[in-house]
């Protein structure tokens, strides 16, 4: 081969790589937002019924306090901690209150907790927690007649 | 000193064609044209240095630091010296003009000081055409002064002398080691596990290339690989870096100085080091040189050589054991079949490995395959232009063909053997690199590696065909092998076409999806090749039919 078809076959094999990164590349963002796309409890009392809904079950004692502990996926999502939690449903008023990330209750009952993420995606778990007197400790009201 | 510049322009004569010097017009034109390609040579550096500094590819300040021009510089400077050191081991111990150098009335002495010349002079005009215009280049971009240019031009004498002073103290062992390899299988093997060698080497280099380059993203740590790398080098070639500094200067803290002590003790060093090797070569290598050179060849016998059997081979095999057994004497002609087998593989490794780097859309990776088709092509039929003039190489001896009692087909085709086998082995070696990288469909590979080598073997074909058509067996008997070929160059522009409309399709038929073009342009090239073979058997049948 002569060095002048050297050289050509050469500039065009340099001029493919940049045709193709200049006009065949992806279009993205160079800062892109990673979005929470999945919010898992990892609370060790939770558990699945057959129909993939969440629940948690409790016996109930004076002040009890639950830590609602979760984790936000990816591991590499922009913003972690954009996490919402609030109670939606309570099966009697005053049941429990929500504090800085710490169900407390006040007295037994039902309650379902709603986890979503505020970055933009509004990824929503949901969990129903049952807070119940252990059986054999039920109060009962004495008659004395 | 005037007997020293006669034999310098004799042994030039036979290397370069000096005709000019004699026209005064043809001079003018020559000078003219040499202080254009320095021109042209400089400004696309300029060109190139001055996007890396735009892009703060190497500095974060508008400057091109010295490490850069250091490596580049480096890199040149090996190169010359292994060049350098192989050429002139030959022309010193194994050129047989030296036996008719030596009957000249002159002494040894100049004749061994006329073969460093000689190789002085080729390293001053490489030095001219390619480091002078890096220097140029670099003082451009970083805006040195005027006296930056003018001290370039000593140095640039100076630094043509490093490589032909360490090749001429190295091929004193190189020649004896040439000396005990005498054996020429020894040496074919010992070459190819060498070439073998730097191309695992090569080959391990680009699989490091990582996957998901995301340049912007991840700039801060490959701007600091790069200053790593640079820095690596310029410690190991410590030597070399000393003289860009010497010739260009440093900054020290903030203040840029072309000459300080530092430049001056290097130059002296330098000089010095030159004397010492070139004091060495004449004490040792001159007497060697006298000693190869006056060796009585009319008397030597190998006394080892064994009786061997006449193999008896049939009529087809027979052409192409010639042929082979011819070919393959010939060290050069092994190193350009290795060339010719290794090159596509790693060309096409190192595209996709970048290609697959970065994040594609489908336009582009439809471009990639394209480009993928078009350099396969482009790589493999120009190294197959050469076919062009396989049969007139052979001069008056083209016709010797014709005096053999077998079809005539036989003989001419025993000649594209070589070439039709090596370039099927690159092109597989290659489709399976690219497959590997880019995790085609065994189907889509298959394909893809057929198109290629029906349209090689179709080129192969044509090529020939066109030196049987138009000989230039006159030419090469008389002019010799640097003769510039019509059919070669036909040959390189067919394989340009070839390459481009081939590229083209596959572009353009890719969007009903790979695996159809593929088959599409498949059938084409098999019709391509058809028809090839058809002309070239109803040629060759024509050209030499016996009236």
């Amino acid at each position: 081969m002569k060095k002048s078809t050297i050289i050509v076959i050469a500039a065009i094999y340099f001029v493919s790589i940049a045709v193709v990164g200049f006009f065949g590349l992806e279009v993205s963002s160079y800062n892109p937002i990673i979005y929470i796309n999945e919010i898992n409890i990892t609370n060790s009392e939770l558990q699945t019924r057959q129909d993939g809904s969440l629940y948690m079950y409790f016996d109930y004692v004076d002040g009890l306090t639950v830590p609602l502990t979760f984790e936000a996926l990816p591991a590499n999502a922009t913003n972690r901690n954009a996490v919402s939690v609030e109670i939606y449903y309570q099966s009697d008023q005053g049941v429990a209150q929500l504090v800085s990330g710490n169900l407390i209750f006040s007295k037994p009952g039902t309650i379902s907790v709603r986890l979503h993420s505020t970055d933009g995606r509004n990824v929503t778990v949901l969990c129903d927690i049952y807070v119940m007197i252990p059986s054999g400790q039920e109060t009962g009201i004495l008659f004395d007649i | 000193m005037k007997y020293l510049k006669t034999l310098v322009l004799m042994q030039l004569k036979d290397k370069l064609d000096l005709s000019f010097m004699g026209n005064r017009r043809k001079l003018i034109l020559k000078s003219a044209l040499a202080v254009l390609s320095v021109v042209a040579v400089t400004a696309v550096i300029f060109l190139l240095f001055k996007v890396a500094v735009m892009l703060r590819i190497f500095s974060f300040w508008d400057n091109l630091p010295v490490n850069v021009l250091s490596v580049v510089f480096i890199a040149m400077q090996l190169l010359s010296m292994i060049g350098c050191t192989v050429g002139l081991t030959n022309a010193l111990y194994f050129a047989t003009d030296n036996k008719v150098l030596l009957t000249m009335p002159v002494s040894t002495n100049t004749v061994f000081l006329s073969k460093l010349t000689l190789y002085y002079i080729y390293e001053l005009k490489k030095s001219i055409l390619f480091t002078l215009p890096l220097f140029v280049a670099f003082g451009m971009v970083n805006g040195y002064a005027f006296y930056y240019y003018l001290w370039l031009i000593p140095c640039i004498f100076l630094v043509s002398l490093v490589p032909v002073a360490v090749a001429s103290v190295v091929s004193i062992p190189l020649m004896f080691v040439m000396r005990v390899i005498k054996n020429g299988i020894l040496r074919g093997v010992l070459c190819v596990l060498g070439l073998a060698a730097i191309t695992f080497v090569i080959v391990k280099l680009i699989a490091l290339i990582p996957e998901n380059i995301n340049l912007v993203g991840q700039w801060g740590e490959i701007y600091y690989a790069i200053q790593d790398a640079l820095q690596w080098v310029c410690d190991k070639f410590a030597l070399l870096n000393y003289i860009t500094v010497m010739v260009v200067g440093q900054t020290v803290g903030y203040v840029y100085k072309l000459f300080s002590l530092q430049t001056f003790v290097i130059l002296a060093v330098l000089v010095a080091s030159m004397a010492v090797l070139i004091g060495i070569s004449y004490l040792l290598a001159r007497p060697l040189f006298l000693y190869m050179a006056s060796k009585q060849f009319e008397f030597e016998k190998n006394n080892n050589v064994k009786a061997k059997p006449n193999k008896v081979h049939s009529a087809k095999t027979s052409a192409i054991s010639q042929e082979l057994t011819m070919n393959f004497r010939s060290l050069t002609y092994i190193v350009k079949v290795f060339g010719q087998i290794a090159v596509l593989p790693v060309a096409i490794f190192f595209l996709n490995k970048t290609f697959v780097a970065m994040n594609t859309r489908l336009a582009g990776q439809h471009m990639a395959v394209a480009f993928n088709v078009l350099l396969m092509l482009l790589i493999s039929t120009s190294q197959n232009s050469v076919l062009a003039s396989v049969y007139s190489r052979e001069g008056n001896a083209r016709y010797i063909i014709k005096t053999r009692p077998v079809s005539y087909a036989n003989s001419v085709v025993a000649k594209l053997y070589v070439n039709l086998v090596a370039t099927t082995l690159s092109v597989v070696l290659a489709t399976v690199g690219f497959a590997n990288v880019t995790g085609t469909s065994v189907t889509d590979s298959v394909l893809l590696a057929v198109i290629v080598v029906f349209v090689n073997i179709a080129y192969i074909f044509w090529s020939a065909e066109l030196d049987i058509m138009n000989p230039q067996s006159r030419q090469y008997s008389t002019v010799g092998v640097s003769f510039d070929n019509p059919n070669e160059r036909k040959a390189t522009v067919l394989s340009f076409l070839i390459s481009a409309l081939f590229a083209f399709a596959v572009y353009f038929l890719l969007k009903e999806g790979q695996t159809m073009a593929f088959i599409k342009i498949g059938l084409v090239a098999l019709v391509f090749l058809g028809a090839r073979l058809y002309l070239y058997f109803t040629r060759v049948k024509l050209y030499y039919m016996e009236k």
